[in-house]
């Protein structure tokens, strides 16, 4: 604990969550990127699965195209929306401040972190739930609302931890314009391109933070980059990137010490 | 000429490195394409995509955080040159260095005779591989950060980058979206629109320069000294 107190790292925590959260809930961009990325991912789900055209598809598959319509391009924007958080508070010079109050280190990035997903997920939420209620309508089904928000947390919300995750982490070491183009060429090659394209892609394999395996494994998706995925392979691909999301955080956090040690 | 190399110190080792190191990651996934036994055309693709995916998105990027990230620029109200000058340089200096890395590149795969094997052009009217998209994603960058913020900019050029990837087929067939498909080389190499497409991007880039042109005259909203 370094000489801090269980308090004071919770502190840390809760003050460090609320204010990143109002800060980037307040951001006009926050709003623009994820509504522009949302209607991007619609225009680009309609060629491959009939949403709202097709009638005879099973509620769960509507369900599960809808959250993979949010989860296509959305990431890009959530990963760039929250890739300059950290390297702000060297810019507003509020961090060498921020390191001289008790609270721990740790407990501010993990705070950081907390709020700042919370806050990108909120309109992206908004506009998941308007399209659930939709369907809902149109479907004349109320079984869509669970659907809908079990699909969001199975195939959505892993993929963003594993996103955001990596985010704030990479920063901490690499210039953030640098970061930000690497993660979109990362996004479109570990997870949109074809796995059977000639270029070798890790898509298909259980680190594929789209949710691919969370689609098939525990919905019965077809026609994805994966067919054959049962529920224990959805798990496993949760898990994997839920440990890797942890392990970004852990490493940043012992950087940052390290360096603040080094001072 | 020293403000030239001023504005080269500014964009620093990372700024000057991005484009580069682009063309070194696709480089690296042709060498283990090369290792798996992919033959010599789908080799020289990835390595001409480098230029045409690649660069430009770095570059693209790299403007958007240079055009609306001068910590200096109130200083700029305060003095006779101008912020659309200072603007211009800084961009023509970022495509400038792009375009040397690019056609450092370009001549490699030309000695190597893998440049033959992706492209049908002549090497001289080939460069509009690079130059097209690299104009677009400089231009759009540096719209895109004066209009909407640095963040927004570079997210939705990332976002725009990822979707005409994905969508390259409707790029392809529909007409009307033609003109404006940033990869044409890669995906439909020796296609019979591939000059029109070439020279639509560069007018396209003109345009957003002119519109850039005309925004960065507005310091004053610039200085705000806020993030959007």
């Amino acid at each position: 604990m370094n000489g801090k107190t269980y308090g004071e790292m919770w502190a840390a925590i809760t003050g460090a969550t609320r204010y990143e959260f109002l800060m980037q809930l307040r951001r006009r961009a926050v709003w623009i990127v994820i509504g522009l990325f949302v209607a991007w991912g619609f225009a680009a789900f309609r060629f491959y699965v009939a949403l709202g055209g097709e009638e005879t598809l099973p509620l769960t598959q509507w369900m599960v195209a809808w959250s993979l319509v949010a989860q296509y391009f959305v990431p890009i924007a959530f990963g760039i929306l929250i890739a300059d958080r950290l390297p702000r508070d060297r810019r507003t010079r509020v961090g060498e401040l921020l390191e001289t109050l008790p609270g721990s280190a740790g407990g501010r990035l993990f705070g950081k972190y907390l709020g700042n997903v919370a806050a990108t997920l909120v309109p992206l939420f908004v506009i998941y739930l308007a399209g659930v209620a939709y369907v809902a309508f149109e479907r004349g089904d109320l079984m869509a609302i669970p659907l809908g928000l079990l699909s969001f947390a199975a195939i959505n919300l892993p993929g963003l931890l594993f996103v955001a995750a990596f985010s704030v982490s990479v920063p901490v070491v690499l210039w953030v314009p640098l970061y930000q183009a690497l993660f979109v060429g990362y996004w479109f090659w570990g997870n949109l391109l074809s796995p059977d394209s000639t270029i070798p892609t890790i898509n298909g394999t259980i680190l594929t933070p789209v949710g691919w395996y969370m689609a098939n494994g525990f919905f019965g998706l077809k026609g994805g980059a994966v067919e054959n995925a049962t529920v224990w392979t959805a798990v496993a691909s949760i898990a994997l990137l839920l440990a890797l999301a942890a392990l970004a955080l852990y490493g940043a956090h012992r950087y940052l010490t390290w360096q603040q040690a080094r001072r | 000429m020293a403000l030239t190399r001023y504005e080269l110190r500014l964009l620093g080792g990372l700024g000057l490195a991005t484009p580069a190191l682009a063309l070194l990651l696709f480089g690296g996934m042709a060498l283990l394409m090369g290792f798996l036994g992919a033959n010599g055309a789908q080799v020289a693709r990835v390595l001409v995509a480098a230029l045409e995916l690649g660069l430009p998105l770095a570059a693209g990027v790299v403007a958007a955080t240079v055009a609306a990230d001068d910590p200096a620029v109130d200083l700029q109200l305060a003095l006779k040159t101008r912020y659309r000058g200072t603007l211009a340089r800084r961009l023509v200096v970022l495509a400038l260095w792009t375009a040397l890395i690019a056609f450092l590149w370009t001549s490699a795969l030309h000695t190597t005779g893998l440049w033959e094997l992706w492209v049908p052009e002549p090497f001289f009217a080939g460069q509009l591989v690079w130059l097209s998209p690299l104009l677009w994603f400089v231009a759009a960058g540096a719209l895109l950060s004066l209009t909407l913020g640095r963040t927004t900019g570079g997210a939705i050029l990332g976002g725009l980058w990822a979707f005409e990837n994905l969508f390259r087929g409707s790029f392809l067939t529909e007409e009307w979206l033609r003109p404006e498909f940033l990869f044409a080389t890669t995906y439909a190499a020796g296609a019979d629109f591939w000059l029109t497409n070439r020279l639509a991007l560069i007018s396209t880039a003109l345009l957003m320069g002119v519109v850039v042109w005309a925004l960065s005259s507005r310091t004053e909203s610039f200085a705000r000294g806020g993030e959007a």
